[in-house]
């Protein structure tokens, strides 16, 4: 048996606590390539000339603890599994209706199908990303959507998402075709009379 | 369609029905002999004009007896598929607040058309009117005219003996107040780009009066009380040139809201006990119980046209609900529970009461 197998079969033993917890988790599949990934690195580890069998042993065990406390712990991070997949269920377009106190109450339109039936909901401002308060008041745009997003471990988590449109400021040029257009139309509909 | 009544009324028939899915009303009149005239406009769940649906489903010449459409007022849950309406109503005449020629208004309406914000609104509804109706003008005409028929207080919008129609409001205080709203909406050079919702007064909303013989209808649009003689209800109530009669059957103003009703109105303008109708706004969450008590308090014939709050909606996917249960305080379907409250009496016999029927999600309270 190589140092290495023997180590392989230390480090199994040693970390059957951490391989209950890891069962629960996630598939064996999963663990096993990530340990493959560990041994491949550690047998290509830099290893001085004239060490003990022994020191290397105890180098490649520190080592290998070190590798697997970092992988566990970067696992553990939701947002950078690898394999983390999010899918949109569902997008509406919304338009604030009222501000009271803490609630927002708005329309939503279906994106997907706007024959669908128009929703009134209400929802508190706590939804809303800060950088976006200031642009909450009656008549703004935002858009709801629902997303569904499977992790590694094909764990499945639906949320929410409210992003508020900006819309640009009216400039002289959109303000002056109006008011020729209104002009014209006032002379085609109504004689340009006095109002 | 589901949700109202079948079969067309006799000629001699007079019918006063009121839609109201939830957000939304509209009242479309039968004044006899085939004709119809329809005050305002809502959608059904499908975003399909109401009044059209039914009208055709009555078996109607929409082209050609539809003769007058009338939109009380541009909120958007009185004009919503107006536009749709009065382009399949091919010889309708169109008629509308006095107020509507305010270049300032026309210039709202372009403002939003530009501006490229999507979602249902009256700005685009009354824009695509106004466009209709600069379509409909004939080739090579010099006529300089082709607008719709501008409405105030003390006109007579229909004449066909035993039946008038009557406009009781805007007041020229109305008309001057709107105006200046028209104004005070406008945006400004660098102010961010919004959609427009709404004008927030309704006292330039058109009040109608169908006096037919001994009975008359008041139809109360979105007219709310004021605190000044010269608008509001005031100007009403203290019209000696309005028809002196006692309505007794009441489309009730503003859904119900108690801004929008005072106790002369059921005792000057109304019959004891008059029939009456509400149609809810779920927006405003409109009538309040408080509404209704006070409504049962003046009247033992109250009627709604759906439910006060609409039905939770639900996905095919259970992940959507869950996704918007978790923000969401609160939701509701803004068109559901449809209904109709229809009101038929013979023209040509006074004698001949009011025979109510409610379809769909209507009920009597």
């Amino acid at each position: 048996m190589s140092s290495l197998d023997m180590l392989a079969v230390e480090h199994s033993t040693g970390i059957s606590e951490d391989w209950e917890w890891f069962e629960e988790r996630g598939p064996k599949e999963q663990f096993l390539r990530e340990l493959k990934m560990l041994e491949d690195r550690l047998a290509n580890l830099p290893i001085s000339e004239g060490s003990a069998e022994v020191d290397l042993n105890q180098l490649l065990m520190k080592e290998m603890e070190r590798l697997w406390e970092s992988w566990r712990e970067h696992s553990l991070k939701p947002d950078s599994r690898p394999e983390t997949t999010v899918d949109i269920l569902k997008e509406w377009e919304g338009v604030v209706l009222t501000v009271s106190n803490d609630d927002v109450q708005a329309r939503l339109t279906d994106m997907n199908d706007p024959a669908n039936q128009e929703e009134l909901v209400t929802f508190g401002l706590d939804a809303i990303s800060p950088q976006d308060h200031e642009l909450v008041e009656p008549g703004a745009v935002f858009y709801w959507t629902v997303l569904r997003e499977t992790d590694a471990f094909e764990n499945v988590r639906n949320y929410s998402q409210i992003r508020f449109r900006r819309l640009p400021a009216w400039s002289r040029g959109d303000l002056e075709r109006a008011e020729t257009e209104a002009e014209q139309l006032h002379e085609e509909l109504f004689g340009g009379r006095d109002e | 369609m589901e949700g109202t009544s079948e079969g067309a009324p006799a000629p001699e028939s007079i019918e006063v029905s009121i839609f109201g899915p939830g957000v939304g009303e509209c009242s479309v009149l039968h004044l006899g002999d085939g004709k119809w005239f329809v005050v305002d406009s809502c959608t059904d769940k499908r975003g399909d004009p109401i009044a059209l649906n039914y009208l055709r489903k009555l078996g109607v010449n929409i082209t050609e007896d539809v003769t007058d459409i009338l939109v009380t007022h541009w909120h958007d849950d009185h004009i919503a598929g107006v536009a749709e309406l009065f382009e399949a109503a091919d010889s309708a005449t169109f008629h509308c607040p006095s107020a509507f020629d305010s270049r300032n208004l026309l210039q709202l309406l372009s403002l939003q058309r530009g501006a490229k914000i999507s979602g249902s609104s009256g700005c685009d509804e009354l824009a695509n009117v106004f466009e209709i109706l600069r379509e409909r003008k004939p080739k090579y005409s010099r006529t300089a005219k082709v607008g719709p028929e501008l409405v105030k207080a003390d006109q007579v919008l229909v004449r066909k003996p035993p039946l008038e129609l009557h406009a009781l409001s805007p007041s020229s205080t109305d008309i001057t107040n709107a105006r200046h709203d028209f104004a005070e909406l406008l945006p400004q050079f660098k102010s961010p780009k919004r959609r427009l919702l709404e004008w927030y007064e309704n006292d330039a909303s058109i009040v109608l009066l169908l006096v037919c013989g001994e009975r008359s209808v008041l139809l109360g649009a979105d007219r709310e009380t004021t605190d000044h003689q010269n608008t509001g209800w005031s100007v009403i109530l203290n019209s000696s040139v309005r028809p002196q009669v006692k309505a007794g059957v009441y489309k009730v103003p503003h859904h119900g809201s108690e801004n929008a009703d005072r106790e002369e109105i059921w005792t000057e303008l109304l019959e004891k006990d008059p029939l009456s109708v509400v149609a809810p706004y779920r927006t405003s969450g409109l009538p309040r119980k408080s509404d209704i008590k006070r409504l049962k308090s003046r009247t033992t014939q109250l009627y709604l046209t759906a439910p006060v709050e609409g039905a939770e909606p639900s996905h095919s996917s259970t992940g959507i609900d869950e996704g918007m249960r978790a923000v969401a305080r609160q939701r509701q379907l803004l068109r559901s529970g449809f209904g109709q409250v229809r009101v038929r009496f013979d023209r040509d016999d006074d004698d001949d009461g009011f025979n109510v029927a409610c379809f769909g999600s209507a009920h009597q309270i």
